[in-house]
This record gives C-alpha cells, sequence and structure tokens, in this order.
C-alpha cells in the first residue's frame, strides 16, 4: 500500500521532468561570460539552499552557524543590484530585506520588527541572500580562468533547459574542489550551484530554484511600506571593518605571506586572490571572547595560545599573542592558515594614536 | 443514503461534543492569552499567536493552527474510523447492506458525510474563534506574514481558501481512517492506524535523514496555509498540499473500496 | 411452484474449515421452510450466502429467480431478514431507527411514519421513546421482527427469530409467521425449538457440520419412524410371536409391553400374527416419532 503510494507520488514530479532537455550549443568560456555579465538580468523565483558546512557552534554565532547548516527557503524579486527583495522562508514567519539604491530594509514578521540600514558596507557578515543561485554563482565564476573550466550535461531546472559548467580551481591552497553552475545560456542566470570541498563526494552547499520568472518584479513588491503595527529601528551601515576598527587599535600590513589586502579598513581585511581568500582582523584581546571557545582544538605554534575551527569548506583560526586577538578565517587549509598566522607574527602589526 | 447518513452524524451528540472541544481549546488559549497577557515569544509558538494579543483578527488563523497538528486529526480519525467498524461492530452494518445499500454507495456516504464533518468543524472553529478574538482582542486590519495589512476583502477570501484548505488537509487522514475501518470491527484499531500513519508522517517529516520522501508525505504541505497570508501569496505548496491530498485520497479510497467491496460480514 | 430460494453445491470454507459444504436448497413460494442443525452447523453462514453478506466460495445461489450476489439490489428489496440477533443504534428509539432504516432503503418518504406505526404494531412493540439501549431480549428481538416487515415482503429469512422470546411471545410469533405464510410470503426460518418448528412449519431442512443430510416435507421427516408400541402382560408370548417376522426386533421392553423396529414390516402384520398367536394385547399403536428425535438421529448427536 505504502509502496503504491510512494509510486504514484513519486511519478508526478518525474512525470513533470519527462520534458525533454535541449543540448547546451554554448562554449565554457562563453558560458562564463554570460554568467558574469547576468547582474542585470531582472527575475523572480523561489529558491532552495542547503549548507552542509556545520560550523562549529559557538556561542552568538548562532544565526550565521543555522544559515550554513540547514535548509534555506528563499523567494527573490530582482530588478538590478540595487533593487531586489529577498524573503527568507521560515515555517511560521519570514524575514525579508529589501534593497534599495539607498539602503536596506530588513523585516523580521515574528517579531514584527523592520530596521532601515543607510548604505552599505564594504565588509559584511553573510546573508542569506549570497546563497541565492546567481549571487553564489557569479561569486564563483568570477576568479575562474578558462582552463578550470569544463561543461556538464545540460539539465532542466525550474523549467529552463540550464546548460552546466565546472569549475576546479588549479590548486593553490583551497579548500574548494569543484563548483558546479547550471545556468541560462540565453541570459546568463545562474539556476543552481553546488559546491564541493575538497576530499568530499557530495556537494557541501547546493542551491537552487525551484520557480523562477525571468522578468521584472512589481515594484509593488521589491517596495518595502512601514506596517502600522510594526517596530522600526534604523541604522548605520553596519561596515564590519570600521566597527572593528573602531575598538582596535591595530593596523594590518598591505601583504601577509605573499597575499595582498583586498579590502578593508586598518584593523580588518581580506587577503588573497580567487579561491584561496582569507579574511583577518586583530583586536586588544580584552574585547576578544576566548572564553566561549573552549570546546575548540588548541593549535600549538609560536604564540600564546591558538584554536582551529575546522570544517571542509571553511576553516578558521584564532590566535592570542602579545595582548593582541588576531581571527583568521577563509577558504584555504588549517595549514594555510597557520602558515599565514605565523608570518603575520613575524611581521607584526603596527599600532595606531 | 447520504441524507441518512449526514442526519445520522448530526443526530448524534458525539459529533457536537468532539466540535465542542475542537473549538473549546482555542477559546481556553484566547482567556489565558487574555488574561494573563503573556503571548508566546515572537517567531516562536504556534503560528500568528504572538501576534493575536494586538489584533483578534488574527485568531482565526491562529485557532486553526492550534488545532491543525493533533487535535484536529485526531477528532478526525475518531469520526472517520469509527465508520464502517462502527457499524460493524453494533451489527447494524449487516442490516442496512441487506436493505440494500450498495457496500460502494455506502463507502462513498460515510466519506461525504466525514467531509461535512471536517468542513463544518473547521468552519465553526474559525468563526468561534473570530467572535472570541473580536471580542476578547478587538479587530485591526489583518497584519500580512510580509509586513503591510492585508486589505479587508483580501482578507476575507484568504480566510476562506484557509478553511478550505485545512479541511482538505484532513481528509487524507479521513481516507486512511476509512481504510482501516473496512479492515477491523474495532473502531479504536481503526482510529489507532490512522493516527499511526499520521505520527509516522510527522516524525519522518521532522527526520533530515527523510528528507528524500519529505514532499511526499500526508502531512507534509499542512501548515502551507500560512503561505496565504505572505504579499504576494505563495502558491507552490498550498497548490502542492490540494494536489497530494487528492492521490492520498483517491489511493486510500481505491483500497478501501476494494477491501470492502470483497469482504464477508460476519458481525 | 416456483423455487424461491435455490442453491447448487453451496460451498463457504473459512481456512480449511467447511462451514457450509455442498448444500444443495430448494424452497419454493408459500414455504414455511426450517432449516435445522445443531450449534455450528452452518445455518447462519448459509443465510449470509443468502444475502450477500458472505460470499460463496463455490456453488450457485438463485434467489427469487436471480442469481445472488450480482442481483442483490434487484432481490434484496423483496426480502425481509433477522440475521442472528436484532441490531439497532442503541441511542435511538425503536421508532427512530426503523425510521432511519426506511430512509436508507429509500422507500417513500410520504408513508414513512404509517410504514412504522405499521410495522411496530405488528409485532406489538409500544416502547415509547425508550432507547434501543434499555429494551429487553424480547423487545429487541420483536424490533428486529419489525424491521424485517417493514415492507411487503415475498421472502423472510429470519435466524432464530424466537430467541429470547417469553412463552407467549413465542406463542405470538408462530401465529405471525402463520398468518404471514397464509398471506402468501415465503419464509426461511432457523430455530432450535424443535417443537414450534414442528408445529408450523410445512417443509424442513437438517444441516450437520456444513452438509445437508435432510431436505422434504416435515411429514415425511416424522413418519420414516417405523416403530410400534405393544401393551401387553403376555410379554414372553409377544417375543415369540414376533420373532418369527423377518427383520421385526425388540427396541424396548418394559414392565407393560414392547417397543418393536419394524425394520420395513407391516405394522398389520405384526398385529395380526400377535392375534393369532393368542397374545392378549391391550394396546396396539405406531409409536409417533417427534422431531426431536429424528433430529438427533439424523445429525448422531
Ligand atoms: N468468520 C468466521 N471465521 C471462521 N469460522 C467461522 C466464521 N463464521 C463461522 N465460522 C464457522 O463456521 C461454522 C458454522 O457457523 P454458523 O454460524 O453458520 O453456525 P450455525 O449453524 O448458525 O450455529 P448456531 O446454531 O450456533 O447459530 C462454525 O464451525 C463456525 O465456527
Ligand atoms: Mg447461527
Amino acid at each position: 500500500m505504502v509502496v503504491a503510494v510512494a509510486a504514484a507520488a513519486a511519478l508526478i514530479p518525474s512525470a513533470l521532468g519527462l520534458v525533454p532537455v535541449s543540448k547546451a550549443a554554448v562554449s565554457a568560456p562563453s558560458l562564463l561570460r554570460r554568467v558574469l555579465a547576468s547582474a542585470g538580468v531582472s527575475y523572480s523565483g523561489l529558491a532552495e539552499s542547503f549548507a552542509g558546512l556545520s560550523l562549529p557552534d559557538v556561542e552568538g554565532a548562532g544565526r550565521l552557524a543555522a544559515m550554513f547548516g540547514e535548509q534555506t527557503r528563499m523567494r527573490v524579486w530582482y530588478e538590478g543590484p540595487t533593487l531586489w527583495r529577498v524573503d527568507e522562508l521560515t515555517p511560521i514567519g519570514e524575514r525579508d530585506l529589501y534593497r534599495d539604491p539607498y539602503g536596506t530594509w530588513y523585516w523580521d514578521s515574528g517579531r514584527r520588527h523592520a530596521t532601515r540600514t543607510e548604505g552599505e558596507g564594504t565588509v559584511r557578515f553573510a546573508r542569506p541572500a549570497d546563497l541565492l543561485p546567481p549571487e553564489l554563482g557569479r561569486r564563483l565564476a568570477a576568479p575562474a580562468s578558462p582552463a578550470e573550466l569544463s561543461l556538464l550535461p545540460t539539465e532542466r531546472i525550474a523549467g529552463i533547459d540550464a546548460a552546466g559548467l565546472r569549475i576546479t580551481p588549479a590548486g593553490d591552497g583551497t579548500t574548494l574542489d569543484h563548483a558546479d553552475l547550471w545556468a541560462d545560456p540565453a541570459s546568463g542566470l545562474v539556476v543552481r550551484v553546488a559546491i564541493t570541498a575538497r576530499g568530499m563526494k557530495e556537494p557541501i552547499i547546493s542551491s537552487s530554484f525551484l520557480d523562477l520568472e525571468q522578468r521584472r518584479p512589481a515594484s509593488s513588491i521589491t517596495s518595502f511600506e512601514l506596517p502600522e503595527d510594526a517596530d522600526a529601528h534604523f541604522s548605520e551601515a553596519p561596515d564590519f571593518a570600521r566597527a572593528v576598527d573602531r575598538y582596535s587599535p591595530y593596523v594590518l600590513p598591505e601583504t601577509i605571506a605573499g597575499a595582498t589586502k583586498r579590502a578593508g579598513a586598518g584593523a580588518a581585511g581580506t587577503y588573497g586572490r580567487r579561491f584561496s581568500l582569507i579574511a583577518v582582523l586583530v583586536l586588544p584581546d580584552r574585547f576578544f571572547p576566548e572564553d566561549r571557545l573552549s570546546a575548540l582544538p588548541e593549535v600549538g605554534g609560536p604564540w600564546d595560545s591558538a584554536r582551529l575551527a575546522a570544517s571542509p569548506l571553511l576553516n578558521a583560526l584564532t590566535v592570542v599573542d602579545g595582548g593582541a586577538a588576531y581571527v583568521l578565517g577563509g577558504t584555504v587549509t588549517p595549514d594555510r592558515l597557520v602558515a599565514v598566522a605565523s608570518k603575520l607574527l613575524d611581521q607584526g602589526v603596527a599600532v595606531q594614536r | 443514503m447520504f441524507a441518512v447518513e449526514l442526519k445520522k452524524m448530526l443526530l448524534r451528540p458525539r459529533t457536537w461534543v468532539i466540535i465542542a472541544l475542537l473549538a473549546g481549546l482555542p477559546v481556553l488559549v484566547a482567556v489565558l492569552l487574555r488574561v494573563t497577557g503573556i503571548g508566546p515569544r515572537p517567531g516562536e509558538g504556534p503560528a500568528f499567536l504572538a501576534q493575536v494579543l494586538g489584533n483578534g483578527a488574527l485568531f482565526p488563523a491562529a485557532a486553526l493552527a492550534l488545532i491543525l497538528p493533533i487535535f484536529l486529526p485526531i477528532a478526525v480519525s475518531v469520526v472517520a474510523g469509527e465508520s464502517i467498524a462502527g457499524e460493524n461492530s453494533l451489527g447494524t452494518l449487516r442490516y442496512l447492506l441487506v436493505l440494500p445499500v450498495g457496500r460502494t454507495k455506502l463507502l462513498i456516504a460515510k466519506l461525504m458525510t466525514v467531509t461535512v464533518f471536517v468542513f463544518m468543524a473547521v468552519f465553526i472553529v474559525a468563526v468561534v474563534a473570530y467572535v472570541v478574538g473580536a471580542s476578547l482582542f478587538g479587530i485591526k486590519p489583518l497584519p500580512g506574514v510580509s509586513g503591510a495589512a492585508i486589505a479587508a476583502e483580501d482578507a476575507t477570501w484568504r480566510t476562506v481558501v484557509t478553511v478550505i484548505y485545512v479541511a482538505v488537509s484532513m481528509l487524507g487522514v479521513a481516507a486512511a481512517a476509512l481504510l482501516f475501518s473496512t479492515f477491523t470491527d474495532s473502531p479504536l484499531a481503526a482510529v489507532f492506524g490512522a493516527l499511526a500513519v499520521l505520527v509516522t508522517s510527522q516524525v519522518l517529516d521532522l527526520l533530515e535523514a527523510g528528507r528524500a520522501v519529505h514532499p511526499y508525505l500526508l502531512t507534509h504541505y499542512w501548515l502551507a496555509f500560512i503561505d496565504l497570508f505572505r504579499f504576494p501569496v505563495l502558491w507552490r505548496d498550498v497548490v502542492r498540499g490540494f494536489l497530494l491530498q487528492g492521490v492520498y485520497i483517491a489511493l486510500l479510497l481505491g483500497a478501501a473500496w476494494a477491501n470492502f467491496t470483497t469482504k464477508d460480514i460476519t458481525s | 411452484m416456483t423455487s424461491v430460494v435455490s442453491t447448487r453445491a453451496l460451498t463457504k470454507r473459512y481456512g480449511s474449515v467447511a462451514a457450509v459444504d455442498g448444500v444443495d436448497l430448494d424452497i419454493q413460494e408459500g414455504d414455511l421452510f426450517a432449516l435445522l442443525g445443531p450449534n455450528g452447523s452452518g445455518k447462519s453462514t448459509t443465510f449470509r450466502m443468502l444475502l450477500g453478506l458472505v460470499y460463496a466460495t463455490s456453488g450457485e445461489i438463485q434467489l427469487l429467480g436471480h442469481s445472488m450476489p450480482s442481483a442483490a439490489s434487484r432481490t434484496l428489496p423483496h426480502v425481509g431478514s433477522l440475521i442472528e440477533g436484532p441490531a439497532f443504534y442503541p441511542h435511538h428509539s425503536g421508532r427512530a431507527n426503523l425510521t432511519l432504516l426506511d430512509a436508507s432503503s429509500g422507500n417513500g418518504r410520504r408513508t414513512r411514519r404509517a410504514r412504522v406505526r405499521e410495522a411496530l404494531e405488528r409485532v406489538r412493540l409500544d416502547a415509547g421513546r425508550l432507547p434501543y439501549r434499555a429494551y429487553s431480549t424480547g423487545m429487541k428481538q420483536r424490533l428486529g421482527l419489525a424491521a424485517a416487515l417493514l415492507r411487503p415482503r415475498r421472502l423472510l429469512i429470519l435466524d432464530e427469530p424466537t430467541n429470547g422470546l417469553d412463552p407467549s411471545g413465542t406463542r405470538e410469533m408462530r401465529d405471525l409467521l402463520l398468518q404471514l405464510q397464509r398471506s402468501g410470503t415465503t419464509i426461511l426460518v432457523s430455530s432450535h425449538l424443535l417443537t414450534e418448528i414442528e408445529l408450523i412449519c410445512t417443509r424442513a431442512a437438517i444441516l450437520s457440520e456444513g452438509r445437508l443430510v435432510a431436505q422434504s416435507k416435515v411429514q415425511d421427516l416424522l413418519s420414516t419412524s417405523q416403530s410400534v408400541i405393544v401393551v401387553t402382560h403376555d410379554i414372553a408370548d409377544a417375543i415369540n410371536a414376533v420373532g418369527s417376522i423377518p427383520g421385526v426386533s425388540v427396541l424396548e421392553q418394559t414392565p407393560d409391553g414392547l417397543v418393536l423396529d419394524l425394520n420395513g414390516a407391516e405394522a398389520s402384520e405384526v398385529n395380526a400374527s400377535l392375534v393369532s398367536a393368542g397374545v392378549g394385547v391391550r394396546e396396539f399403536s405406531l409409536k409417533r416419532e417427534r422431531l426431536e428425535d429424528v433430529f438427533l438421529r439424523l445429525t448422531g448427536a
């Protein structure tokens, strides 16, 4: 009985999938170009992402850990880079982010709480919208070189015959084994992404559209209207680097171990290139909540103490030495992190004021 | 035949006791909220309940969300599980069949009666909840999940679709209970069978490991009616919920029919 | 005469047990037919098969000229039945129960009230608004019969209708059945009250362990009786006198006479030889066998 039910029910979705898929007539480099040029393509749809990063559960990092540790459902209406809305759906509510040219509105339906933020910081925390296939896809495509590309079979995704592209980074210490993208060959819009970490068989992050329409969304949908019964708050752009800078007198060097600084200011910045990116920040150790990390394993080296938070794709190292606390994290192997940290301590950081 | 079955159901005191209990739970919750003024923490607890304190217009939806996972399916299982097995254990089944009432006809009449019961129960709970919500918390424009208030005429159809959706969601359970009801002489066993299906489905739905079967679970789309209160409405899961219930009803009823029409009545 | 019920090699197996085994029943219009048999001999199972409640393992059933169970919708409206006791909704009164039944059978709505009243009067049941669960066994049985009589029937199938009735109720039942038979209803009844059956039934069949062991007119069943009672003081002479007749044997010897098994010999021949032997016969009579005796003999109990 149950088997019959399952079989019959299984037929429904697969019957929809029986529509024949046409062969992609596009080369890998030109598909990559189209993906990179797709930021202006308007669309709306429903996407589901799954991330199995299993970040260590550090106190206070709940939201971030959740985002990278479970399934997230998102509805998106995207007109262009500075006009969009992404709803993160929960079983009994939603958390929405509305972007307009001047800033963002964040809406939490459970608390009926709206937050307006003017502008956008240069270094910010990851947010669910970053996991949308087009966003994630462009981010992965940007550093790829033609030699790292290969074509994958076309797949039917959310009603689109999407051309597949695999990016296999030529080894430079990254934890990324390969990233697969499927994109609409006409518009370049990425409709599915699957990221596989080194040494793993199954993708560790995947994100895919369930429904998709490539059309300009109505402005009544993308503009936020503050509900009468809501609490409203206003805040400045949460530029993470600047926030750290305020508490930290240190200044990071322009290059560490051959990796150049890409963004950031003073005490916080990102280093590296292509698929091996490292975020670094340095604080006076009294601002650093080391006691919360006691569950993490210690790492030996030329420092007072250090702890490593390891996961297949993302690794983070915290080092306390000489009154300063260093946090390094990124898509690189633990060995590379340890090497960069040693080098940084070697070079030393400048002190302002 | 359907008219007689309906009359039997409506004349039974039990029917009304069950509906009173179903409506009673939300009323109790509303009174407690009102007296203590303590709602669930925002974003936690049953859907919509956190906001009910400020606006009684949400209470019908909150009340349905309260009874949907457990209370309502149990009530439906009791009524549907009893339908054939109850007649069988009383012995009245044999006298109905020799009247004669065709077995297929009887089965359909029973399912239709249960359907009426479900719609009646959900409707009454919604109406009672509206009245209670209005008198205890006052009515303001319905706040949408996505922020902006829902216009009055919009609110009406969304609530109506919600009532229909919740009722239809129960029909799969009803069909399961009816199927078990044709297998046993004991109404209790039939109810237990349906509840076993229900609990299994809900447990699997919670398991990350069961992700592949989630879209096929009887209970998977039950809470999708919340999508009706988003702006714009997210139809995907609601439509799937309707279709899935349709598939379950067809299969379970087909099995019930195949069993019942070939079975010896020896009670 | 037309056949109202006829079965051919009717068989019902539950697993390896044959509850009914190759039964050929033949019931004619106007019969008041008794289906007899010890507990568990298959009577109720046979009735259930006739009514389409239980499906036969093999064999055929013709009910009112149609094949069952396929023609159930055509034949069953003409058949009233009481199957292993009555069954009604306990929280409704008898009247409400009959009204529900009448409505379920799709009978005309306007005359419903009258029909229900008549049926209740017929079985002399007047319990007002008392719910069925408060009925006594006899009242329940009467209500069951009233349900069977809700509309004019060509055939009544009654499984132990006298179950739980008091003596006057049993007599009323007897009169009612006779009255129904006179008005042209064919009746198939099972009962363990053999005296009652003997009094009213025209034909009977006896089941034993699912098999039919007899089926004929009640008189014929009884007239297979084969013994005579001789009342005399000259017992020894009498034994001598009948000893010469081939087949005849002494079944029983009492202080004032003998019971003889005729075994095919003519009673008159026995009488003549007794007289010619000068035995002083004070009384000579055929022993009347009771249905009970036939039943016990045939079912081997
Ligand atoms: N559902 C069943 N499953 C298995 N065996 C059954 C079933 N129903 C009846 N039987 C068996 O079939 C046989 C005939 O039963 P049935 O009820 O027909 O007897 P009956 O002649 O009506 O007896 P009684 O005089 O006691 O009413 C019995 O041996 C009984 O055990
Ligand atoms: Mg019996």
